[in-house]
């Protein structure tokens, strides 16, 4: 069967009838519209559960504090230095979290005292010169690694020197911190640091906390990297070390990749499950939309059946006419569909209330279902056209 | 040489709600090739089944139907489909054209299921439009056709394949008097340039341009007095 008959059939079939056709385009198109919208959504959630991943760290447990620091104890270096004592084969480190204005502006940093550990427990890339390392920790020397947000907005460069409030640092590094992904609502400010982090030893004397926070030693996170086992594997066993009674950690919050998916997944799930029941059922309508249009359309054509079997079209011939023209109008509602979708995605980003973001499934897929609901829903139709007799289609003549 | 359409003892019945309607009863009758052969009868009387046993658009519930000495009656579908593609033309009461396409689409539209060289089947085509005399209005739509030139239409469609039987069936039956005649005259024209022509009506004027004439009576056939 040549091509460019089947779509001369097709044109014929489609101008006989043309607001039938429309009618179910748009119960398709309205269909297709649907499920690229939720394929977006847990793309991007996809997306959003990697990136928490990676922003954590693979396999990074993080401990953080919730009592307050008081007389009575709270999380500590001590503890830190306990879980090193216990874990040789662990990579771990402690943040100290303040905040401080840098000389001559009221704009207020993120200062984070920490260790030589932190960029590669976290798994951040240094981007120039070096992170903090040990002999900056040991002997509390004044060097900063500046995050690349800050580096690029305020121009700080490897060497520079600059001042939280009145102390002077000079910049060693600057490293790519990521944590984007955990910067959502609930984000934990000790999780994500934000742009403007400058690091520093966490041996260096907090000169520019006018709050005077009581020090102790006290931290505000642990973070703990485990080379043989895996975060869920670890989590039991430091759990077991830091809250034993005499230890007086405290409250503590427990963050692993799985514990922050957790509510990810659950998002996902209620949007899969409510979104994709509705997209299911536009595109049942849409295919139901489509039957009830190929049953009038057998039956309008019954005459033209006869005639085209009189002229030698087999069966299948007849079948394929109605299932090639469902199909025809399915596959171009689907692209209508998603191409729509897509650019409603693109005008509107940013205004949705929950993550979108287009991805090659919601570009592929839609089309796809569009091809297989006009297959099967143009099924039994086209079998009936394929099983009248032409004696019987000419009868009606 | 065997005779170009043979029925040996047919019989067609056909289930209604009621029961089994038997519609021919053991039928013997052949069409010799370059016969004009017209079949009558009032309705009802099985002139159109016979018709349609003759252009192989159905078989026989007993007995045998022979096209050119081959027995098609227990022909597979497929095969049947086959058969009818290049051996048999057709021509309906109801033309059936397809409204959309032009004149000349339509005489194309009998090429749709046999392989074909596509210029050499729009030469074909208008050959035939051109014996109907209507080669003039080959782009014009069909659907803005008067009846008689629809029906020309039909005929140049069924017959550009150059068929070995044209098969008729009430072709004149929405025509008046005077387009009847022409269309008639058309059918005797291919009749004497060798075509063998079956043509089924309940008109029994017509049959004056028949070379033999058939009457079905009650699912029999004798022939008719003309």
């Amino acid at each position: 069967m040549s091509l460019s008959m089947t779509l001369r059939d097709i044109g014929d079939s489609i101008r006989s009838q043309p607001t039938r056709f429309a009618l179910s385009f748009l119960a398709i198109g309205i269909g297709v519209i649907s499920l690229v919208l939720l394929l977006a959504v847990l793309s991007a959630l996809n997306t959003k559960s990697e990136r928490l991943v990676q922003d954590l760290g693979v396999d990074v447990v993080g401990v953080l504090r919730l009592s307050p620091v008081d007389q009575n104890g709270g999380l500590s270096r001590r503890h830190a230095e306990l879980l090193k004592r216990n874990f040789e084969d662990l990579t771990i480190s402690s943040i100290r979290r303040y905040t401080a204005p840098t000389l001559g502006t009221r704009q207020q940093l993120t200062v984070v005292a920490t260790d030589d550990h932190l960029a590669s427990v976290r798994g951040w890339s240094v981007v120039a010169g070096r992170f903090l390392d040990r002999l900056d920790v040991q002997g509390a020397q004044r060097n900063a690694v500046v995050t690349r947000a800050l580096s690029e907005d305020w121009g700080w460069q490897v060497g520079n020197l600059i001042y939280l409030r009145d102390t002077p640092f000079t910049i060693v590094g600057i490293v790519n911190a990521g944590g984007s992904a955990l910067d959502t609502e609930e984000g934990d400010p000790r999780l994500v640091l934000g742009d403007r982090v400058v690091l520093v030893p966490k041996t260096v004397q907090p000169y520019w906390d006018q709050a005077q926070t009581p020090s102790r030693g006290a931290i505000d996170a642990l973070f703990v990297r485990g080379t043989q086992l895996s975060a869920p594997d670890l989590m039991p066993a430091l759990r077991a070390v830091l809250q034993q009674p005499d230890q007086r950690v405290g409250k503590l919050a427990w963050v692993t990749p799985a514990s922050l998916l957790r509510e990810v997944n659950r998002l996902k799930k209620s949007i899969a499950v409510s979104a994709g029941t509705v997209s299911a059922l536009c595109l049942l309508l849409g295919g139901t939309a489509l039957m009830s249009l190929m049953v009038a359309n057998v039956r309008d054509r019954i005459t033209e059946i006869g005639l085209r079997r009189s002229l030698g079209a087999t069966r299948v011939d007849i079948a394929l006419l109605f299932a090639l023209e469902a199909v025809a109008v399915t596959v171009a509602a689907g692209l209508f569909g998603t191409l729509l979708a897509h650019a409603v995605l693109f005008l509107t980003a940013g205004n949705w209330p929950v993550p979108v973001q287009a991805s090659p499934w919601s570009v592929a897929i839609p089309p796809l279902a569009a091809a297989v609901l006009g297959a099967l829903f143009s099924y039994w139709p086209a079998r009936t056209a394929a099983g009248i007799a032409p004696s019987e289609a000419l009868r009606n003549e | 040489m065997p005779p170009l359409v043979a029925f040996r003892n047919v019989e067609k019945h056909f289930y209604a709600p009621h029961g089994r309607v038997e519609v021919l009863k053991g039928i013997d009758f052949t069409v010799e090739s370059g016969e004009f052969v017209g079949i009558t009868g009032p309705s009802g009387s099985g002139k159109s089944t016979l018709m349609n046993l003759a252009a192989m658009l159905d078989v026989p519930s007993r007995g045998v139907v022979a096209f050119d000495g081959m027995d098609v009656s227990r022909m597979a579908d497929a095969d049947l489909c086959d058969f009818r593609k290049v051996r048999v033309g057709m021509v309906f009461q109801k033309y059936c054209l397809l409204p959309h396409r032009s004149v000349l689409d339509n005489v194309l539209f009998r090429f749709r299921y046999v392989p074909h060289d596509r210029a050499e089947a729009g030469k074909k085509a208008l050959q035939a439009l051109d014996l109907m005399g209507l080669a003039g209005i080959a782009d014009r739509p069909a659907r803005l056709l008067s009846g008689g030139e629809m029906q020309r239409v039909a005929i140049a469609r069924a017959v550009v394949l150059e068929p070995r039987l044209l098969v008729a069936d009430e072709p004149t039956g929405n025509l008046d008097g005077r387009t009847a005649e022409s269309v008639m005259t058309c059918f005797a024209s291919l009749n004497r340039q060798g075509l063998t022509v079956l043509l089924v009506t309940h008109n029994e004027h017509l049959l004056t341009f028949c070379s033999r004439s058939m009457r079905c009576v009650d699912g029999g056939l004798e022939a008719a007095a003309t």
